[in-house]
């Protein structure tokens, strides 16, 4: 299976964009990420866990590092499910770990971090691909991007 | 959630990454470094804060599952994660 992935081609703004919808108990409700091979794990952004009440409650994790200016404070979710969909509609289930931005702890840091944190995408990392075997395809040339099952 | 409601999560989710990707430098010079709201192809509200744009949708009784709150960084502006 295939699931597309949108470019943005802007020269400067080149990114990756890929939709999923949280089916984390009482979180239901879409995200828009951003795909990332640079970083290793998937984080749910402080917007998508503020608006979709996703809950920080897993075990404390390091803060992020080089994840916006500063640490921001993390908690990782043992499993985070979701869905996403494939090119010809069909639909996915995936649970994996994920780390979430805690947003009880971020509250307590300055504002100018709490700006900071909520500027940042959510993103997919190569975790994503490693453990649901996924192939990722990029022709930014071609306008061509998606993950494809192995 | 049935999967009627699922595939209609993705049809807004598709519409607004579909509308952010085709108008991101019109958004950047316009929006550029602020927080939008997209709800059917359209941005619906704008603010500097993450809880300002929470409270401006509040305001407006809009009901903000079926909205896309995204974060516009400047023209220019490179964000590294």
């Amino acid at each position: 299976m295939i699931f597309n992935i949108e470019l943005i081609k802007d020269i400067g703004s080149e990114r990756l964009l890929f939709n999923l919808v949280s089916m984390h108990p009482h979180s239901f409700g879409g995200i828009i990420s951003v795909v990332d091979t640079g970083s290793p794990r998937t984080i749910i952004s402080a917007g998508a866990a503020s608006k979709l009440k996703i809950p920080a409650t897993g075990e404390k994790a390091s803060p992020i590092c080089g994840f916006g200016r500063g640490s921001i404070p993390c908690r990782k979710l043992d499993k985070f499910k979701f869905i996403i969909k494939s090119s010809e509609g069909k639909t996915k289930s995936i649970e994996m770990p994920v780390y979430v931005v805690d947003i009880p702890a971020l509250n307590n840091l300055s504002q100018e971090m709490r700006l900071s944190a909520y500027q940042i995408d959510t993103i997919i990392g190569l975790d994503f691909l490693i453990s649901q075997k996924m192939k990722l395809i990029i022709d930014f040339n071609n306008n061509l991007s998606y993950f494809e099952e192995i | 959630m049935t999967e009627q409601e699922i595939l209609k999560e993705f049809e807004i989710l598709e519409t607004g990454s579909q509308f952010i990707s085709s108008n991101f430098k019109g958004l950047q010079k316009k929006f550029g470094g602020r927080f939008i709201a997209i709800g059917n192809k359209e941005v619906v509200a704008n603010a500097d804060t993450f809880d300002d744009i929470i409270r401006i949708l509040d305001a407006q009784k809009i009901n903000f599952s079926k909205i896309i709150i995204q974060f516009i960084p400047r023209e220019g502006e490179i964000i590294l994660y």
